[in-house]
C-alpha cells in the first residue's frame, strides 16, 4: 500500500506532528505511514482523509 | 489523570528496582563476572525505561499522544514474539541448567529476566521496523 500523505501535507503546509496532533496519534505513526510500514485502521485513515477533504482511497492507494 | 499514572509508573518502577538491587547486592556474598553482566542489563533496561518515562512526561506536558494504535500494536506483537520465543529459552535454560548447582530460584530468576529482555528486544525492534502485517498475504 502506498500513501499520498507526505505529497498532501507538504500541499497543506503542515508537518509531520502538525497531521498527528490533528488525528490524535504520534508523530512517528504519521512517519511509518508516510514510508508505507505502517497499515492505519479504517478509522485512522478515514481521519486522515477528512482532514485533506479526500476520500481514502485518494489518500491510500492499494495495489490491486 | 495520564500524567499522575506515568509518574506513579516511574515511582513504583524505581522502588523495585532499588529493592531488588539491594536485596540482590545484600544476599551475594561475592559478584561473579556473569553476575556484572546480568546487573549490567538491568542497568541499562532501567536506564532505558527511565528515559522513555522522560519523554513521555515531556510529550504529555507539550499535549502531544503517547499513546496510540501502532504504539499499542508494537506492544502486542513484541509481547506476542517474547512468547514464543521465551519456549526456546525456557528449552535452552532446561537444558543447560539440567546437571548444574543452580537453584530453582536462580533458574527462574534468568528465565523470568530472559523473558523481560527478549520483550524488550522486540519491542526496540518493532518500534524502528513498524508494523507491515497487512501488506503480508
Amino acid at each position: 500500500m502506498e500513501t499520498r500523505i507526505k505529497e498532501l501535507r507538504a500541499k497543506h503546509n503542515f508537518t509531520q506532528q502538525d497531521l498527528a496532533t490533528k488525528v490524535n496519534v504520534r508523530r512517528e505513526t504519521i512517519g511509518f505511514l508516510e514510508k508505507g510500514k505502517y497499515n492505519p485502521s479504517l478509522k485512522l485513515a478515514y481521519d486522515i482523509s477528512k482532514i485533506f477533504n479526500l476520500k481514502i482511497e485518494e489518500v491510500f492507494i492499494f495495489d490491486e | 489523570m495520564k500524567k499522575t499514572r506515568t509518574i506513579l509508573y516511574l515511582l513504583i518502577g524505581l522502588t523495585v528496582t532499588f529493592v531488588v538491587g539491594i536485596t540482590m547486592y545484600s544476599t551475594v556474598a561475592e559478584i561473579k563476572p556473569i553476575e556484572y553482566l546480568i546487573y549490567g542489563i538491568v542497568g541499562l533496561l532501567v536506564i532505558f525505561s527511565i528515559l522513555r518515562v522522560f519523554k513521555n512526561l515531556k510529550d504529555e506536558n507539550k499535549g502531544l499522544t503517547t499513546e496510540d494504535e501502532l504504539s499499542k500494536k508494537i506492544k502486542l506483537k513484541a509481547g506476542a514474539n517474547a512468547f514464543m520465543a521465551s519456549f526456546y529459552l525456557w528449552t535452552m535454560i532446561l537444558l543447560f541448567t539440567m546437571d548444574s548447582s543452580f537453584s530453582n530460584e536462580i533458574i527462574l530468576g534468568i528465565g523470568i529476566f530472559g523473558m523481560g529482555v527478549l520483550f524488550v528486544g522486540f519491542w526496540v525492534y518493532h518500534n524502528n521496523k513498524g508494523i507491515n502485517d497487512g501488506n503480508q498475504n
